[in-house]
């Protein structure tokens, strides 16, 4: 053994070594500090050297040195006689799309937590779990379906099933405003239902019941305390739909562009793709800065929110309200939402692969060629989607990169968890945490524009990543980074260090410890930090949009593929794979958590 | 005037789960009672039922002349309607609003004149000594300022009747023995009649007029805090009293002290299945001094519990666990030999269906 009492400088260093050997926690914590940081602040450092500095293209025009400062990219965005198209316009844009979209999510998710948590709704169980489903599908889910229904002879592919029924959409339905809104309101409402049934049902009811006994009448009560004690609620699921509204590209790129529709994803979208990265930089910041305003808001709202907690009261009387002769329209209201936001779209989608023309339901026009044959005569030859090799290929890449991601982020979140719990209350600790919720505060257009800026070129030891799977691998990882270091540090929390440090007097070294009693107690939540960054990596269509190359199809970047060529039952099918993929693996969540989709869902 | 009558009050949940079984009782003018029992009890349903929260399945509510509720006559007082003023368990401070909104709020329901809202609120503010705390918001104060507006909220509308449904168990140990007299002090200065949910027996007993204690959704007994605890009506009462707990000796579990027992007390112990005795009833000496006029067992002590004014004493005799209570520190340690010796007038006895006898 050692001597402890050697004040040598060799004693010294073996003794540190032998108790890294021991406990390599401080390595760890090191190499997570220095690669998070990286990571994370790296894209958004990059973002401010190429947004203020002479690209190459624009030495000429700016008559300036590559790679000297300039506000150039700047002026061009605010001030100068493009940026009307080039910002303003997508700005107002975005913000009138957002609101409304705020609006009308806002009010049908509130209608529909109410009626099914505060009242005696027949099937309340069954609803609410259907309600979920379109957040769980991917929200351009309903852009596609809308597509289907209503596209005109604007674009390329096969008739809508609406022009072949005999009506031929305007363009104001077809493409633009009206459909973005309403199709990014029937993905997202499931978020302000979810986050207003929850505040519903925490509310203590003696609270209503004490204003009760003081004489308020029933919309009294409704006005002046239960609505109040929403707000909080009604503020986090405002400023989350903004957020997601902001950063989303799939639904404005498929129903937006037609019509030149611009908003600022896919203004971001445009300069990119012109090389415009002086230009892709400006708007990407002021997308970011967007994103960390709206999030620091709802960050402040939800500390404002922890003082309605109270001490709760006797569960057991939870008075639902009887609705009455109320019940059948209710009912009626459920189903109706449930038809338009999920079997529709869904049945749509489902229905145009399996018909030559859409829009026909005759029994010659069944087809199951867009699945399986080998080769189809309407699209040049090209070969069903189970059969066709570019779609296993993009199916395989997607499975290969999702799969690595998830194992990725849910490492680095349990080791994220396990310092900051053997740290706890340390500096270290902090950085860590406030590091890995960075990610979720970027709106995800954003993020996969700074990835790409940082990692375009090769900058110091580290080559160019663009075009490699890596690439995606690491964006997908440090996207979704938040949930899993929040899914792994709440579990180590609630495993405490005591378990370890038992097994730590026992004389088991480090990798016994952590192997065979952190990570079995843990199984269940570390599953879960598993399976939630899968099943967000399947349907990741805005992040990769930059990152993915024609040799690196996925399988959503390849659904875009196909609607840009017109192959719209294509594009549907592989949507259709896509879904059915992500509801198994939701239904395998549950039966492994008990609970599903719903925990995790907040930041913070 | 504010009497209460209840009677054959039944509540039935979904599935059948009835949660309060034909009770009956009667509420004098100026009373504080106590319904006491263990959880599930039935004890906070009846006061929901009381305050127009909860519609009873059957029965009647009485306040003095008035029907409250009657499934006979399907008459029903709204809660805002009853005068009565009920404190929740959980305080149920509105948390959006301040100590003086949260008073404020319900005279505003009521329509009381402006100036009057404003001198009820200041009394109540005084009169719960929480001056200073009219612009705080409930999660900027204490749990005992907490239950305090809780209190004020509801005097303020002046209530015929004051329900209070377990008000002291969110609070700390010495907060609330601070509370319990605050309540106490209150009662005896007020004088509303007052209905306390409790199932902390000691609550019951320093607070009550009268307790009623319920079991299983049945009333069990009806009587003043030293009826329960000296002539509880069945060995529940016995046991859900007191503590240490009563002494309970059977038939089954320790024949011969039972015999012996059944032997000494002759005529009176004529149909007992079960003798218990209160641990103060026991005196406890070292060695056995023949008396006639008492009855006595060996044991030994297993173990001393020093409270500080008092030992508990645990003394184990024929395979059964007593507790003891002495008031001069006893002159044993773990593992000697004793003698319990008891007075007649200490047994409580009772049958097989658990009732007392005498």
């Amino acid at each position: 053994m050692m001597n402890p009492d050697d004040r040598s400088l060799t004693a010294l260093v073996r003794r540190r070594l032998y108790r890294l050997r021991h406990d390599p926690t401080p390595f760890i914590a090191f190499l997570l500090v220095a690669a998070l940081t990286y990571l994370v602040l790296g894209p958004l450092l990059a973002l401010l050297s190429e947004g203020f500095r002479v690209q190459f293209r624009d030495i000429s025009r700016i008559g300036e040195p590559k790679g000297s400062l300039t506000f150039y990219y700047l002026q061009r965005v605010f001030t100068s006689p493009v940026s009307e198209s080039l910002f303003w316009l997508p700005l107002q844009r975005t913000l009138v799309m957002s609101l409304v979209t705020l609006v009308g999510s806002v009010l049908l998710g509130f209608i529909l937590a109410w009626i099914l948590v505060r009242t005696d709704c027949p099937a309340s169980g069954f609803f609410t779990k259907m309600m979920i489903l379109p957040y769980i599908a991917p929200s351009w889910t309903f852009a596609l379906a809308w597509l289907t229904l209503f596209k005109n002879r604007r674009i390329a592919g096969p008739m809508g099933i609406m022009e072949t029924l005999g009506y031929a959409p305007p363009d104001w339905v077809a493409y633009g405003f009206f459909p973005i809104t309403v199709t990014l309101l029937f993905s997202l409402f499931p978020l302000s239902f979810l986050l207003f049934g929850s505040s519903l049902q925490s509310v203590d009811v003696q609270l209503e019941e004490s204003a009760r006994m003081v004489g308020a009448r029933k919309e009294v009560i409704l006005r002046k305390i239960v609505l109040p004690m929403l707000l909080p609620a009604l503020m986090s699921s405002g400023l989350l739909i903004i957020s997601r509204t902001i950063g989303s590209f799939g639904t404005p790129y498929l129903l937006g562009s037609p019509v030149r529709y611009t908003l600022l994803s896919t203004a971001l979208y445009g300069a990119v793709q012109r090389g415009e990265q002086g230009i892709a930089s400006i708007l990407t910041m002021v997308i970011v800065l967007i994103g960390v305003a709206v999030v620091s808001i709802d960050i402040y709202f939800v500390k404002e929110a922890k003082r309605f907690v109270t001490v709760s009261g006797k569960g057991s009387f939870q008075n639902r309200q009887k609705l009455g002769i109320l019940k059948v329209p209710a009912v009626l209201f459920l189903i109706i939402v449930l038809m338009v936001s999920i079997v529709l779209p869904i049945a749509t989608l489902l229905i145009s692969t399996i018909s030559y023309r859409m829009g026909i339901f005759t029994l010659d026009n069944f087809t199951l060629d867009y699945w399986i044959a080998p080769s189809i005569s309407q699209l040049a030859g090209i070969s069903g989607i189970l059969r066709n090799p570019d779609v296993i290929r993009s199916a395989w890449n997607s499975v290969r990169i999702v799969s690595v991601v998830s194992l990725f982020a849910g490492g680095i979140g349990t080791f994220i968890g396990y310092v900051s719990v053997r740290y706890s209350g340390s500096k270290i600790a902090g950085y860590l945490k406030q590091l890995s919720f960075l990610p979720y505060i970027i709106p995800t257009i954003g993020f996969g524009a700074a990835y790409l800026t940082l990692f375009a070129v090769r900058r110091g030891p580290i080559p160019s990543l663009y075009g490699t799977m890596f690439l995606i691998i690491l964006a997908m990882s440090i996207k979704y980074l938040p949930f899993a270091a929040r899914a792994g540090t709440a579990a180590m929390m609630q495993l405490g260090t005591e378990p370890e440090e038992a097994a730590m007097i026992c004389g088991a070294p480090w990798r016994e410890r952590f192997f065979k009693i952190v990570v079995p107690i843990l199984k269940k939540t570390l599953i879960t930090g598993i399976i939630l960054p899968f099943i967000s990596g399947m349907k990741e269509l805005t992040l990769v949009i930059f990152l993915a190359t024609p040799g690196i199809e996925l399988m959503t970047t390849q659904v875009l593929r196909y609607i840009d060529y017109g192959y719209t039952q294509l594009a549907n099918a592989v949507t259709v794979v896509i879904i059915f993929v992500i509801m198994i693996l939701t239904l395998l969540l549950q039966k492994v958590t008990g609970s599903g989709i719903t925990s995790g869902l907040r930041g913070n | 005037m504010a009497e209460i009558h209840i009677r054959n009050l039944v509540k039935k949940f979904q599935g059948n789960v009835t949660a309060v079984d034909s009770l009956s009782i009667s509420i004098d003018d100026g009373e504080f009672v106590s319904f006491l029992g263990p959880s599930g009890c039935g004890k906070t349903t009846t006061l929901r039922m009381l305050a127009g929260l909860e519609d009873p399945t059957s029965g009647e509510i009485l306040l003095d002349d008035q029907v409250l509720f009657s499934s006979s006559s399907g008459r029903y007082v709204p809660p805002e309607k009853r005068g009565m003023g009920l404190v929740f368990q959980s305080y149920a401070l509105w948390p959006h609003m301040t100590v003086w909104d949260n008073i404020r709020f319900g005279l505003t329901q009521q329509k009381v004149p402006k100036d009057e809202q404003n001198e009820r609120i200041a009394s109540v503010i005084k009169l719960l000594q929480i001056q200073g705390l009219e612009k705080r918001y409930s999660f900027q104060i204490s749990g005992g300022q907490q239950q305090r507006v809780a209190l004020a909220r509801m005097l303020a509308l002046r209530p015929k009747i004051l329900l209070l449904d377990e008000p002291l168990s969110n609070l700390d140990a010495q907060l609330r023995i601070e509370m319990r007299s605050e309540l106490k002090r209150l009662h005896e200065r007020l004088s509303n009649t007052t209905v306390f949910v409790t199932h902390d027996q000691l609550e019951a007993m320093t607070l009550s007029t009268r307790i009623a204690v319920m079991r299983d959704g049945k009333l069990q007994q009806y009587g003043t805090p030293m009826e329960i605890y000296r002539e509880p009506a069945n060995l529940f009462v016995a046991k859900f009293v007191g503590s240490p707990p009563v002494n309970i000796i059977t038939r089954e579990l320790s024949p011969k002290h039972f015999d012996s027992a059944l032997k000494f007390l002759g005529k009176r112990g004529e149909g007992a299945e079960k003798i218990a005795f209160r641990p103060e009833a026991m005196m406890i000496n070292p060695s056995a001094a023949a008396q006639e006029s008492r009855w006595q067992m060996k044991g030994t002590v297993a173990a001393v519990l020093p409270t500080g004014p008092e030992w508990i004493l645990q003394i184990e005799s024929e395979q059964v666990l007593l507790f003891a209570r002495m008031e001069t520190e006893p002159k044993f340690a773990a593992g000697d030999h004793c003698t319990i010796t008891l007075d007649t007038p200490a047994f409580l006895i009772f049958d097989a269906e658990d009732n007392r006898i005498t």
